[in-house]
């Protein structure tokens, strides 16, 4: 873990930035109790749950750790701090098994979930375990049918409406570009072809016209991720009629 | 054996092109070496590269986390793979099958 990441939250909140700390939890107890954090509106845990116990120890190769994340994330509400969660999915998930895993994180007090499926990429060595675009709606579908209304999804409900079948977005790459020690990451945050110095270079040198679904780039052509769809959905919301009014009808009815 | 595991420790030959080799050094998790022209020697972890600029690069944090330090390929005599890779036997696969081997042996939660 990042040794001064108290210090560096503690100064992005006295700048009044908002800042989502995403975790695993495996050492965020720890961390609590030692002061690391103090609760604010600008900070949130973003805590990396992937299903029931079961599931989520099955995708992160480890017995526990789903036992320890709820341990933390009851620790850190307790002690006032915004928690959400965030979880990725791959083939073979149950969609009955989220749907129990979103009354669960609604219990232990979690203000907000996303959920968005795993990056699949034609060439990837894992192939059978990442969904494909049409597995994807199906799973979305069956799991965010008569969603209950006390599930909290932090993310556009246009994206979910996305991930479901019910809206077509191409990918906006750049809609949340990855920062890191490295540089800015080309050309998206699960796309790692090299880094550019600066945001202005990363804009204007990398050829956007080579990613996204129509492209045809087959690193692309399964892609439904919320870093590069998300944005795009929150720029329907912004930009259109249709998208402002789909956008306020399902916040209003709750169905998705 | 997967890519990753089989890099760490390679050498390569001179029948491959520099141009690959850089490339596998830049998916490589771990430190490599890299040899300059003038035999001088570079330890560190390879993050960046770019050959599409008319003097293509690539971007190093040395073993101390100094950088990034900007080597042209031109002056890239060689790049071997001599540092531990940390991700290996990390995958999904590898985890399942250890999860199998500690089963078979009576204990249900065989760890990283």
């Amino acid at each position: 873990m990042y040794p001064d990441i108290g210090r560096l939250v503690a100064e992005l909140v006295k700048r009044k930035k908002y800042v989502y700390v995403c975790t695993n939890a495996i050492l965020l107890k720890e961390k609590l109790e030692a002061g690391a954090f103090t609760p604010s509106k600008y900070l949130s845990f973003s805590v990396h749950m992937d299903g029931v116990r079961e599931d989520h120890d099955e995708a992160v190769c480890r017995d526990g750790v789903y036992d320890q994340a709820v341990d933390a994330i009851r620790d850190a509400v307790r002690r006032g701090f915004r928690v959400t969660t965030n979880s990725t999915l791959f083939d073979g998930a149950n969609p009955l098994h989220m749907r129990e895993f979103f009354d669960a994180m609604m219990d232990l007090g979690v203000e907000g979930m996303m959920v968005s499926p795993g990056y699949s990429y034609a060439k990837a060595p894992d192939q059978e375990h990442f969904l494909r675009r049409q597995r994807s709606h199906e799973l979305f579908r069956t799991m965010l049918q008569n969603a209950k209304k006390r599930w909290k999804f932090n993310q556009s409900p246009l994206f979910l409406q996305f991930l479901m079948g019910k809206q077509e977005f191409e990918c906006t790459p750049w809609g949340n570009p990855t920062f890191n020690l490295f540089g800015w990451q080309r050309p998206c945050y699960l796309l790692q072809e090299g880094y550019a110095a600066t945001f202005e270079e990363l804009m204007e040198t990398t050829p956007w016209e080579k990613y996204g679904r129509a492209s045809g780039n087959e690193k692309c052509r399964d892609c439904m991720v919320h870093s590069g769809y998300e944005a795009t959905a929150v720029n329907h919301t912004f930009s259109s009629l249709r998208g402002f009014r789909d956008t306020v009808v399902t916040t209003v009815t709750g169905r998705l | 054996m997967t890519d990753e595991q089989s890099l760490e420790g390679w050498i390569p030959g001179p029948d491959i092109a520099l141009a690959d080799v850089i490339e596998r050094a830049f998916d490589y998790r771990g430190n490599v070496t890299v040899v300059r022209d003038d035999d001088t020697e570079l330890v560190g972890y390879l993050f960046n590269r770019d050959a599409r600029t008319t003097e293509p690069f690539v971007q190093m944090f040395d073993g101390a986390g100094n950088g990034p330090i900007t080597i042209p390929y031109a002056a890239i005599r060689a790049i071997k793979f001599t540092g531990r890779n940390p991700a290996a036997g990390n995958s999904y696969a590898a985890w399942l099958d250890r999860k199998a081997a500690a089963k078979a042996q009576g204990d249900p939660t065989p760890q990283r």
